[in-house]
């Protein structure tokens, strides 16, 4: 018995609470860090907004990119006149998936011309017949452009059997280059 | 003294932060670095979908490659239930990590897109990589066989030869030159064209030689190419019996001294001599034969001092030179001597083709040797062909050849110079047999299907 009594007065002695002084320098420490924490947390989401239009600026660029790359991997031609290919505007005869060349799209695909047009800051592409005639309607596929300066060939422009896509965006004041290039696959075929 | 004693005591607690604030330190600071995280990953996804896209794009065409192996060995990747059905999936040889599967069809005539005389197969081919699909549809069409056989042995080059070329002082090749061996140029020799030696040899350059990229000798060059030659050898088929020697000298006539020029054991005059043998053609001291048949069967050509063969204009001529086994030979025999001014040419200039075609011996030697300001030559359009893959070709002292030639080994000395000639590139050799081949499927249309494998195999397509 006299053991339980002394093992309770242990335990209140045990309870005993900080001392003021304790508790103002565990505030004061508490309330550095947590301010820190706090600055930090408010630097990140002022600048998500940001890095979530970069984010989504390269995946737009990165799309445009993918559907020109694949209309090279897959063309026949860089058409050589009417446009002259340069570095702003090229014309592609190739595969594209419609019914008639600047109509439905289909399943299937039928060599027609594609035209790349680039402006400012603006890219367009126009899908018309191989001979160039009944264009389709203009669609607007890259924005915000540095540079309309797109397109590179090799060996040149005339004959080119590889093509240099690069897309310089300006977005949100963290500009970003996305570059990429492929082989004609159907060069041997005449249009 | 208690006071001490208590700061002391504090001072030696091991207790850290309340478990309230290092939990809401925690959440912050995952708060924080998650935002970051989440955008460094949005960012990212985007490069390993490109990544993706791209390594499955490589490994479908690495299953369009297959099927075409498959096919152009003449044996289908896979038996389709009907003709012109598509059969498969074949799983393909894995690539890069990726996996690849392939469907084909073989079809023909107005299905091939690119004309009736061809049969064709279309190709759908899968692969993927870290679970990005993509799908290519190829069509490939037959190149009839004889555009297939492939080109003649001087298409790339006029100088070629089995094992190693030498050019030793001031010789010039004004053409491309092809050695299984190594090319050495020593004293001022110059090649002019594009060299080509074994896989594994080196083009060796001695002093004041010269290595251009032209045949005109102007522009420096230093690239040369390691490639496997192979020189078929000479089929002559029957012309050892078959052939024009009895033109002489009834028909192939003699103008010079009768008693100078020897054939079979006989001269000119019809007197049997010693100074020639069996199917021995010999001409010396000023004399000339005309050649007016097309194909000839020698064992050995001697020709001295200022000594012509002419070949009648427009004619052309194939002079077979029969194995030293045949001729009754020893090994080292010379089977082509020119010397002192001789020349084999044309009678007026006009084209004409004259191939000397030497079967050679594959455990004798054989030499061919063009010496002392010899020409075998006449306007360079012409074509003039030496080919003798079983001979030592040798020339010597100011000899001009005018064609292309091709030896077990050759050796140029001396001033000694060779130009190509214009049609030359475009020679085959005469009695040479292909293996049948598979027909040969050359891919004429790629497009891109969508990602999802889809029935018939080229839906989407």
């Amino acid at each position: 018995m006299p053991r339980a009594r002394k093992g309770a007065s242990a335990l209140r002695r045990e309870e005993r609470g900080f001392t003021l002084i304790e508790l103002l320098v565990a505030t004061a420490a508490g309330l550095v860090v947590i301010g820190g924490a706090f600055t930090m947390f408010a630097g990140a989401i002022h600048s998500q907004p940001r890095d979530s239009s970069k984010v989504v600026a390269m995946q737009d660029a990165r799309t445009t990119v993918d559907r020109i790359t694949r209309e090279l991997r897959q063309g026949l031609e860089v058409v050589p006149s009417a446009p002259t290919p340069s570095a702003s505007q090229m014309a592609i005869l190739t595969y594209v998936k419609q019914a008639t060349c600047g109509g439905a799209a289909a399943s299937t695909s039928i060599p027609c011309r594609v035209t790349y047009t680039c402006s400012g800051a603006t890219c367009t592409r126009v899908v018309s017949q191989p001979n160039g005639s009944s264009p389709g309607p203009t669609q607007t596929v890259a924005t915000g452009l540095a540079s309309s300066s797109v397109f590179t060939y090799s060996p040149s422009a005339a004959d080119p059997g590889y093509v240099g896509v690069s897309f310089a965006i300006s977005g949100s004041g963290q500009p970003f280059t996305l570059s990429d290039g492929v082989t004609l696959r159907n060069p041997s075929e005449e249009s | 003294m208690a006071i001490l004693s208590r700061i002391s005591a504090r001072l030696a607690s091991e207790r850290g932060f309340a478990v309230p604030t290092v939990m809401l330190m925690t959440v912050a600071a995952m708060g924080v670095a998650s935002v970051g995280v989440m955008a460094s990953i949005q960012g990212q996804s985007g490069v390993v979908r490109d990544q993706g896209t791209k390594s499955a794009l490589e490994v479908a065409e690495s299953g369009v490659n297959q099927a075409l192996l498959y096919y152009n060995r003449g044996v289908a990747p896979c038996a389709p239930s009907a003709e012109g059905d598509w059969c498969g999936p074949v799983t393909g040889m894995s690539v890069n990590g990726g996996t690849v599967q392939y469907w084909s069809r073989l079809a023909s005539g107005d299905e091939c897109e690119v004309g009736n005389e061809v049969d064709c197969v279309e190709i759908v081919s899968q692969g993927t990589v870290n679970g990005v699909a993509r799908r290519v549809d190829v069509s490939a069409s037959t190149v009839p066989t004889e555009e297939s056989a492939g080109p003649g042995p001087f298409a790339s080059a006029g100088v070629l030869s089995l094992e190693n070329m030498t050019l030793d002082s001031n010789a010039i090749i004004h053409t491309g030159v092809a050695t299984n061996g190594e090319l050495t140029l020593n004293s001022n020799a110059k090649q002019c064209g594009q060299a080509s030696v074994g896989i594994g040899k080196k083009m060796k350059m001695g002093s004041n030689a010269h290595y251009y990229s032209n045949s005109q000798c102007t522009t420096s060059y230093s690239t040369y190419l390691q490639q496997a030659l192979t020189l078929p050898a000479v089929n002559q088929g029957d012309a050892a019996t078959n052939n024009d020697n009895g033109r002489f000298f009834s028909q192939d006539l003699l103008s010079g001294k009768k008693p100078e020029a020897c054939w079979n054991g006989k001269t000119a005059a019809g007197k049997t001599t010693t100074s020639c043998g069996k199917r021995e053609l010999s001409v010396s001291s000023n004399s000339a034969i005309t050649l007016g048949g097309s194909v000839y069967s020698f064992c050995k050509l001697t020709m001295r001092s200022n000594t012509a063969l002419y070949v009648q204009a427009g004619s052309s001529v194939t002079i077979y030179f029969d194995s030293p086994e045949a001729c009754g030979y020893s090994s080292g025999v010379t089977q082509l001597d020119l010397d002192s001014n001789s020349r084999i040419t044309s009678a007026s200039g006009s084209p004409a083709s004259v191939a000397l075609l030497f079967v050679g011996s594959e455990t004798m030697e054989t030499k061919i040797q063009l010496d002392s300001n010899t020409t075998v030559n006449g306007p360079c359009d012409q074509n003039f062909v030496i080919y003798a893959p079983r001979s030592n070709v040798d020339f010597d002292s100011n000899t001009h050849f005018c064609g292309a030639v091709a030896g077990k080994t050759v050796h140029l000395d001396s001033n000694a110079e060779i130009w190509s000639s214009k049609g030359s590139e475009s020679f085959s050799l005469p009695g040479l047999e292909l293996p049948a081949t598979a027909a040969h499927y050359t891919p004429y249309r790629f497009v891109e299907c969508s990602a999802v494998e889809a029935s018939p195999p080229d839906a989407g397509c």
